[in-house]
């Protein structure tokens, strides 16, 4: 029945997209993934490289999405369809599918972190693709349903604007309680594709656009909802820690744009994800108490899992060992999911010498940019804790 | 034109001679000319057709016309005269047309190549023959069968006609006599054919041994298939009639379908066993013969597939045949070791013709195999294949001696059903009244009853043998893998027949079973490139997966896994995989959903409170639609926790969402009510409001606590929307409504109805709910109503009255004064000027009426008599319409009314004084009139009712102001005479009469009472010439129901025959 669950929540799915995000991350998610597509940082590194030879016409592509004009697409989606290349540039989808730059887990963090990335705080809302044209103001869904259409002070965006050329394109999440489109990114304005940017000119643009036009920031009769542009942080501990601390907003979590990406459609190794809580055991950033209130109960540590488990024990000497594996069942992230799967070896790994172990955890603690060994730390503490009660599954702990 | 037109006057002038050329004209115009000519041409000949004396000119027509559409013409005139007014034309008239029409038919029909060329003109003589032969025959012309049988030998052309005629006859008589001919009549006629039959069989027996003329034996075999139903059986099985179709007819490719036909009537006779060795000859002869004809190694499939029409009927008769002689007589056939080889032919055909790929003819076979299976199980409900668990207690040589004779066919059966499985369900995408895109779920098609039958089969087929089943399965799902029957159909059909078993094998079977099934559904969609085919594979295994519920709530670990896999579906954009995820989603938590509320073993919490954590980025990606769904899912598993503080808990959080939303719109409303006239907020307030129906749905009572929360917020938005609205259409018209805004607007005031009627009839304590939820309730919604113009008054108040007051019963009578006050004479005008109009707010507004009829009589008591007069005036209009749901509701109130008023000592004779004779007449008004037969057993109820209590002297008023109360039957016998007398002139006095006696003395038995009134009923329309095939509509209706009844109840005992979605939710979970 194990394996039969491992391999349903492992490599069954129909998009595939490596650590896509409406997945549990790869690290903490109850069963590993036998997807050989991990190597984010390598992909990274293909996809920087192809896009300066990707050939796309934007500015085609804005007239369809601005004008809603389809008409002479080909249907070249077959070819691309199961050829899932590492680093291939994707096309966006037809009509308004498949529009958006979506991100990945972040699995590996990138040894470039600091220097060659940025960081923006993601408020709790839904994602949506907004687009001018024909004046007024278009909303739709990530999977391309319209949801609405209203005025707004966007170039394009109400009556009475001079030009129908006057499309903008955003990259938003709406918050529905708080009618504000916050906007992530910028594809184009005022008529100006800038797809094929990087991220800080676009992230610029968008800052500066947005301060010339102050009306877009309050609700009017001609602005009903809020256009608030997202801003970006440089991805130092201090600095992630100080806007994670300083937020304003409901954070539901960190997106991280490498520098030099253009706007690419769908998810992309460039930009990665994590929830606040995930912080301290994947950067090694501490946050706010009030941030891991948020992360869900079932959620503990590696070495909490082990206490737990261990004390489980002494309570009750009847359980079998079967039971606890079903213990290390619980699917929120959690560390450990792993040492349940690949029992030992994974374990030891955990045990402080994760330079050995399988690639994956290795470039997460060597690439946590020289703060403390947390895990190390932590595994040390599970010997003392409960290791001896392990039996053979975690006996092996405390000799390696 | 003109010149058209003033020529009909010269058709219409019956003093004149009848111009034939100028007729021919016109029908000729009728056919071939178009536009207004042809028109004018048309009404012309409807209104001679419908002339009273019209048939006087039929025989000069006849005679003189040269076209033959004209004749055509004549004959429908004459038809009609014949089925409608045969009895009131003097005996002379009769005599003359039955003559005459007689000797067209021979003349016509003497001459075989004559015949040939006027086929339809005979075929249309033939029938007024025999409609003329329904009113003659056998009184006043006793001789007709011997006429006919001795006309027949000195012609062959004429035979071969009168045996069409003989034909006809059989049919009307036999066939369709129900509802055209009162009981008595279709006896007597049923009692003189039998009895003449022998000079037919005669005759049909003469025919077919001498004749050469192939259109007559043809004629002839056709006639005695018709007959074979209703024969004495000696004629079939004490002459050589068997022998004689099976070596003469069967084998001459033209006369072999006929033949089947015959052999399949004559297998379907069940006869004690004294014709047993003559159903085995007939079985062991045509199989030999069938040898000869159509080898055992033909592949039927693609013979069919290539053949002419004649040779795919062959095969459709032929598995008629099979199918019928062994549902009937198999067991004599298994008792004769020597036949086995024959019988295991049989069934090698009938296996090859189930693989044909037409499905009427695999709905026959189906119902041989269903029937085969399940006999076969309920002889000995143990499996073929032992289970681990009963091995070495019961060795496998104990299988019973039928089903090791029958074994290697069922494993063949079982490809057959596993290779053809149906759809289990179907999807309907449809657009709702408020212009929204809606998904429905239909319940009855073909294929779903095609599923239905199949799954049964399976599921029989797998108890006698579930290692076979699942062999075949797993052994088709090897080639999904490895390719050789990958397609995505084939995939989809495995898989539906995989889900189709669940139940019928023992539990850890089953989990062996399923765990392979899965895995290698998860290894094919791995191996399979392409979206498109990931999410036909993905959606099969949690099809799979959702139909197994005994196994999921047996392994936590793995239910849980499935849905976070469903979890992450939702995120999903490929088409579809959304919708699919969130159906399997509420799927699992109907039948699993104490699993959530607990903690499970290994867990810190419940799951449900991950689930409620994680809402937000759960359902981010959904559509509207699909949160619906996802959140009545929630509240399944919500409603499953016991403990009501956890549970108002969970509610609250669960709830937490869509309140937030809502709250805000609501404090931007109370700052500005224009608010309320965004697009955006009233789509928003219609979407949480659905979100609460459906939570409603899901909680049931307890939903209180959310109700409560928004409750008097809500009752002031739909005041506000319904102001919004009416101005709107004062200001614009009605076509206003049409408008998207106005359209939401009203989808927040049906939601708002919906979800307070939905929790009422949910409610568990009707004190409560009456004292905290109804005036609040009463005050936003009745004056609304009753101020609004028509159009902007929504059905959906009354229907949400209607639920109050069946819930609430008594605990609501004292305002019902203050409902009535509001909606009754405002809906009233609104349906009383037609019967069309406002079809909803009708049905609505009876259905109200009959909840209050039966739960608050006392609050009808009490109102006043002008008003009660309106009230039964409305329940009379109700019985009237033709809208069958609405005279039904009608006729139901009525009943109880009655009912009621009776327990009422003082009131009732004040009643019956005012109503009796009133209700009388106008039910009399409705049983007469064709278009109410469908509630003629409740028509009748009331009626023996009214006479009963007139009879047993129950009313002591006068009904009469001129007679005593002692003469009130005397009376209403002398009040029905006069009106039935006036109603129907040509119905005789004596006839009436007694029709009117008949009324009394039956009025005890309720069978004799309504068979009494449709006897008078076949009467009155002998005059008005009407169709009377749906008099019996209801009883075949209800002949089926029990049927159906019946055979659930059998099923419920077999595990696995209802599907895991069938059974009703205290048996499990």
């Amino acid at each position: 029945m194990d394996d039969l669950a491992a391999a349903l929540a492992g490599s069954f799915e129909i998009s595939s997209d490596p650590n896509k995000v409406s997945a549990p991350h790869p690290r903490f998610a109850q069963f590993k993934s036998k997807s050989s597509k991990s190597d984010q940082n390598n992909r990274r590194r293909e996809l920087l490289e192809n896009q300066k030879k990707n050939r796309f016409d934007f500015l085609n592509h804005v007239r369809k999405l601005t004008e809603d004009d389809w008409k002479n697409e080909e249907e070249e989606e077959e070819e691309e369809e199961g050829m899932d290349v590492d680093g291939k540039i994707k096309r966006p989808g037809r009509f308004y599918k498949d529009q958006l730059m979506l991100s990945e887990w972040l699995v590996e963090v990138p040894p470039d972190l600091a220097e060659e990335w940025l960081m923006v705080l993601c408020p709790v809302g839904r994602r949506t693709l907004v687009v001018t044209n024909k004046f007024s103001t278009k909303a739709y869904s990530k999977g391309g349903h319209f949801i609405r259409s209203f005025p707004s002070h966007l170039p394009g965006g109400k009556r009475r604007q001079s030009q129908s050329k006057n499309c903008t394109v955003l990259d938003c999440v709406y918050n529905e309680l708080e009618k504000t489109f916050y906007v992530l990114d910028l594809m184009c304005w005022n008529g100006h594709s800038i797809y094929e940017t990087e991220t800080e000119f676009r992230f610029f643009w968008l800052h500066d656009k947005f301060q010339e036009i102050p009306e877009l920031g309050e609700t009017s009769k001609t602005n009903p909802l809020k256009f608030v542009p997202l801003p970006s942080f440089p991805c130092t501990p201090e600095s992630i820690t100080n806007a994670v601390t300083s937020a304003n907003f409901e954070i539901d979590g960190l997106l991280f744009y490498h520098k030099r990406t253009h706007y690419l459609f769908g998810s992309s190794p460039l930009v990665v994800w994590l929830k606040p809580y995930m912080l301290p055991e994947i950067l090694n950033i501490q946050v706010p108490d009030q941030q891991m209130t948020h992360r869900p109960e079932a959620y503990t540590t590696y070495a909490d899992h082990l206490q737990a488990v261990g004390d489980d024990k002494t309570k009750d000497t009847s359980t079998t060992k079967r039971d606890y594996k079903a213990y290390g069942q619980t699917r929120l992230p959690r560390r450990k999911g792993k040492a349940r799967d690949q029992e030992m070896a994974d374990a030891s790994l955990e045990d402080g010498g994760e330079g050995q172990g399988e690639g994956l955890d290795d470039s997460v603690d060597k690439n946590s940019s020289g703060v403390v060994d947390h895990d190390s730390a932590a595994s040390g503490s599970d010997a003392h804790g409960g290791g001896g009660d392990m039996e053979s599954e975690a006996g092996s702990n405390p000799q390696r | 034109m003109a010149v058209l037109a003033e020529q009909a006057g010269k058709l219409l002038d019956f003093s004149q001679k009848l111009d034939i050329q100028l007729l021919d004209n016109v029908v000729s115009s009728m056919y071939s000319a178009e536009g207004e000519q042809q028109r004018v041409a048309q009404e012309v000949l409807t209104r001679l057709k419908e002339h009273p004396d019209a048939w006087t000119r039929v025989d000069t027509i006849l005679e003189f016309s040269s076209n033959q559409q004209t004749k055509y013409y004549a004959l429908q005139i004459l038809e009609n005269v014949i089925k409608t007014r045969w009895k009131v034309l003097p005996r002379t008239q009769c005599e003359g047309i039955k003559k005459y029409i007689v000797g067209l038919i021979i003349k016509t029909s003497s001459d075989a190549a004559l015949l040939e060329k006027e086929k339809v003109y005979v075929g249309k003589l033939n029938m007024i023959l025999v409609q003329i032969l329904k009113y003659e025959w056998p009184r006043n012309w006793p001789t007709f069968i011997s006429d006919i049988v001795g006309a027949s030998k000195t012609n062959e052309s004429l035979c071969q006609n009168n045996m069409i005629i003989l034909k006809l006859l059989s049919e009307e008589v036999f066939d369709f006599s129900s509802g055209q001919m009162t009981q008595a009549k279709a006896k007597h006629l049923k009692d003189t054919m039998c009895s003449e039959f022998s000079q037919i069989f005669q005759l049909c027996q003469f025919v077919m041994d001498n004749s050469q003329n192939a259109p007559l034996v043809g004629a002839t075999l056709e006639t005695l298939l018709r007959f074979l139903n209703w024969i004495p059986l000696g004629y079939i099985f004490e002459t050589k009639l068997i022998t004689t179709l099976i070596y003469k007819f069967l084998n001459v490719p033209m006369f072999r379908n006929v033949t089947m036909k015959c052999l399949t009537e004559i297998a379907g006779v069940q006869a004690s066993q004294i014709y047993d060795e003559q159903f085995l000859q007939l079985f062991t002869l045509t199989m030999n013969q069938l040898k000869t004809m159509l080898s055992v190694d033909t592949n039927i499939k693609e013979a069919y597939a290539r053949g002419s029409d004649d040779e795919q009927n062959f095969i459709q008769n032929l598995s008629l045949f099979l199918c019928t002689f062994l549902k009937e007589h198999a067991p004599l056939v298994e008792k004769k070791l020597d036949l086995h080889p024959l019988l295991m032919t049989a069934l090698h055909y009938l296996i090859m013709i189930s693989e044909v790929e037409e499905v009427e003819i695999f709905k026959i076979c189906l119902e041989y195999w269903s029937a085969l299976a399940a006999e076969l199980y309920r002889e000995s409900p143990f499996s073929s294949s032992s289970s681990p668990l009963i091995l070495g207690t019961k060795p496998l040589t104990e299988m019973p001696a039928r089903r090791q004779l029958y074994n290697p066919v069922l494993s063949k059966v079982r490809h057959v059903m596993i290779s053809r499985m149906a759809k289990p369900e179907e999807v309907l995408v449809v657009e709702n009244e408020q212009g929204e895109v809606v998904r429905e779920f239909m319940k009855d098609t073909d294929s779903i009853n095609l599923y239905k039958n199949m799954r049964e089969t399976l599921v029989y087929l797998t108890h006698l043998d579930y290692t076979d089943t699942e062999n075949i399965m797993t052994e088709k799902l090897h080639n999904q893998v490895n390719g050789t029957e990958w397609s995505w159909k084939n995939l989809n059909t495995l898989c539906w027949a995989i889900g189709s078993i669940s139940g019928a094998m023992h539990e850890d079977d089953e989990k062996r079973f399923l765990v392979t099934v899965i895995k290698d559904l998860l290894g094919l969609c791995e191996q399979k490139r392409g979206k498109d085919n990931k999410a036909i594979i993905a959606s099969n295994i949690m099809y799979v997966v959702g139909q197994y519920p005994r196994f999921l709530r047996a392994h936590w670990r793995f239910l849980k896994t499935v849905v976070n896999k469903l979890f992450e579906f939702m995120h999903e954009t490929h088409d579809g995989v959304q919708d699919m995820a969130c159906d399997t989603f509420i799927k699992i938590a109907q039948k699993c959903r104490r699993h959530f509320v607990q903690v499970q073993v290994g867990e810190v919490m419940p799951f449900i409170e991950e689930i409620l954590n994680g809402i937000n980025t759960i359902i981010c990606d959904l559509q509207p639609q699909q949160v619906h769904t996802f959140y009545e899912a929630v509240g399944l598993m919500i409603s499953a926790q016991t403990d009501q503080v956890a549970q108002e808990h969970l509610i609250e959080r669960y709830m937490l969402l869509p309140n937030q939303v809502w709250d805000g719109i609501i404090n931007q409303a109370t700052q500005n009510v224009e608010v309320l006239k965004d697009p955006d907020a009233v789509k928003q307030l219609g979407n949480i409001l659905k979100t609460n129906v459906r939570a409603c749905k899901a909680l049931g009572h307890p939903y209180v606590v959310q109700l409560g929360r928004i409750y008097l917020d809500m009752l002031n938005v739909y005041k506000v929307m319904s102001e919004n609205i009416s101005s709107a259409i004062a200001t614009n018209g009605e076509s206003v409504t049409k408008q998207p805004l106005i359209r939401s607007m009203r989808t927040v005031k049906k939601e708002t109805l919906k979800l307070i009627s939905g929790w009422v009839s949910r409610s568990n304590d009707p004190q409560m709910v009456a004292e905290n939820f109804i005036l609040p309730l009463l005050d936003a919604v009745l004056l609304d109503y009753q101020r609004n113009v028509p159009a902007a008054r929504e059905p959906e108040v009354l229907s949400t009255m209607a639920t109050i007051v069946n819930r609430l019963e008594n605990h609501i009578t004292q305002s019902i004064p203050q409902i009535f006050d509001a909606v009754f004479e405002c809906t009233l005008a609104m349906i009383n000027k037609d019967f069309e109009e406002y079809p909803e707010h009708r049905t609505n507004f009876f259905l109200l009426l009959q909840a209050v009829n039966s739960h608050c009589f006392q609050a009808l008591l009490n109102i006043p008599p002008a008003q009660f007069k309106l009230v039964l005036d409305s329940i009379i209009w109700a019985f009237k319409h033709t809208m069958r749901n609405v005279a039904d509701t009608g006729l139901d109130i009525l009943y109880t009314l009655l009912q009621n008023i009776a327990g009422e000592e003082v009131a009732a004779q004040s009643f019956y004084q005012t109503y009796f004779t009133d209700i009388l007449q106008h039910l009399f008004s409705v049983i007469t009139d064709s278009s109410h037969t469908a509630g003629l057993t409740m028509q009748a109820t009331i009626l023996a009712t009214m006479f009963v209590a007139l009879e047993s002297g129950k009313i002591t008023a006068p009904l009469s102001p001129n007679h005593p109360p002692a003469q009130n039957v005397a009376y209403i016998q002398d009040f029905l005479l006069n009106l039935l007398k006036t109603a129907f002139p040509h119905l005789n006095e004596p006839q009436i009469k007694l029709f009117i006696e008949g009324l009394f003395s039956f009025d005890q038995d309720f069978n004799a009472f309504k068979e009494h009134l449709r006897d008078f009923l076949v009467q009155i329309r002998e005059f008005a010439g009407e169709d009377m095939s749906d008099l019996f509509l209801e009883e075949r209706e209800t002949a089926i129901r029990q049927a159906t009844d019946e055979k659930r109840k059998v099923q419920m005992a077999v595990p696995g025959i209802l599907g895991p979605h069938e059974i009703p939710e205290e048996m499990q979970d």
